[in-house]
């Protein structure tokens, strides 16, 4: 009995051999040098401080004070932290659609993130009419030495804000402003949100 | 080189095919991705006249049918909004650049249909969407969570037995009703359409007369 190979030349054979393995070697190289999930799902970051708009994809987002200290108060309860409360202001403006500022994490220079949405940390922000400024002001607990230096992620989702735009705003904290919140006896109020600028 | 393109013609021949159905294979995740989670399949309407929509959804009891005929009446500025008992409510803090529009809808459908949970939206002719949500400015006790049905005859929140059977107890819905829905939206925010939705991507959309 002949096989197919056997009629085949050796030279031929040979060729194709090397020919898949170029092929495979060449798809290993392709697959090596994709860009893995955390690449392209990143967001893309705006950098800035308090007080600097930042332009997001769907609106506008600005930090506008950041205060701190050993106890919160909102509306409904009160709490106090073995740690600090970082409270941040902000206001939104979406531009086309209405929208909620679900993702606010503050993370450190080490990358722990702290994020609004979990333990007892606090947020009061609805949902967001286009062209109408909605100011609101979230509150997270930390350890105060990994307070100098931390930022804040904000961006109109709730889960990963991966594929879309991000603001990232310096919080401005230093180990002086640490110590001052430790110092204080007052307490930090987190108000409920407000729609429009008030006037 | 022309006796081997004669000779792996068939081979030759079925890599197009090939591709082309690696690429279709692949094109489930863009669908998975995208499609079902934005409102594409529209079934449009203008205001003043009847229309019917339908469509099939899933919840945690199973699947059922949605239908319904839904007809805007009219769409205007107001000043403040009105609770579900049509008493004006008092303490709207509306601010100077934010406006209240009231949209007026006639609804039939079948008392045991699941009208729960609509989604309704203001869209402007730049295309902005502003959404009608009941926790803005006035305490959520005074708007419904769903603005197209009835405050006092929700009907069900599901198609199943245990929902459908809580509907009866509370009072079923009326077969067709009249019902207003108060959004908030900018100053100047002139509505050209209004959206009502359920299960993405079906959506009913309504064109409002430019005035």
């Amino acid at each position: 009995m002949t096989s197919i190979a056997s009629r085949i030349p050796v030279r031929s054979r040979v060729g194709t051999g090397i020919l898949i393995v170029a092929a495979l070697s060449l798809g290993r190289v392709v697959t090596d040098h994709m860009p893995g999930q955390d690449r392209h799902e990143r967001p893309f970051t705006t950098a800035a401080k308090v007080g600097q708009t930042v332009h997001l994809r769907t609106g506008d987002v600005v930090v506008t004070k950041v205060d701190g200290g050993k106890a919160i108060a909102t509306p409904i309860e009160a709490d106090a932290s073995p740690g600090l409360w970082v409270a941040i202001d902000f206001t939104w403006t979406p531009r086309a659609d209405t929208s909620v500022l679900g993702y606010k994490v503050v993370r450190t220079t080490t990358g722990d993130t702290y994020d609004s949405l979990l333990g007892r940390n606090v947020s009061f922000c609805g949902n967001s009419i286009p062209g109408l400024p909605e100011s609101c002001r979230m509150a997270v607990e930390m350890p105060p030495d990994r307070m100098p230096g931390a930022v804040v992620d904000i961006a109109p989702v709730f889960d990963s804000p991966g594929y879309d735009s991000l603001a990232t705003v310096d919080l401005g904290i230093t180990d002086e402003t640490v110590k001052k919140w430790q110092a204080r006896t007052d307490v930090v109020k987190i108000p409920m949100n407000t729609v429009g600028t008030g006037s | 080189m022309t006796a081997w393109l004669r000779g792996n013609r068939w081979g030759l021949a079925l890599v197009i095919p090939a591709l082309l159905l690696a690429l279709a294979a692949n094109s489930l995740r863009l669908q998975l991705f995208w499609w079902t989670y934005k409102p594409h399949v529209a079934t449009s309407g203008v205001q003043g006249k009847p229309v019917h929509f339908a469509e099939d959804f899933d919840d945690f009891d199973g699947h059922w049918h949605r239908a319904l005929d839904l007809t805007v009446t009219s769409v205007t500025t107001v000043a403040a909004p009105r609770d579900p008992d049509g008493k004006p409510i008092d303490d709207a803090r509306t601010p100077a650049e934010a406006q209240w529009v009231k949209v007026s809808m006639h609804v039939a459908a079948s008392p045991t249909a699941v009208l729960f949970g609509c989604r309704l939206s203001l869209l402007d002719a730049s295309g902005r969407e502003t959404e009608y949500t009941d926790g803005n400015l006035v305490d959520s006790d005074y708007l419904p969570i769903s603005p197209c049905i009835p405050d006092a005859h929700q009907g069900p929140v599901s198609g199943g037995p245990k929902a459908q059977g809580d509907a009866v107890e509370a009072g079923p819905r009326p077969a067709a009703y009249d019902v207003d829905a108060y959004v908030l939206t900018a100053r100047g925010f002139r509505p050209t359409a209004v959206r009502l939705q359920w299960t993405p991507p079906r959506y009913v959309q309504i064109a409002l007369p430019t005035t």
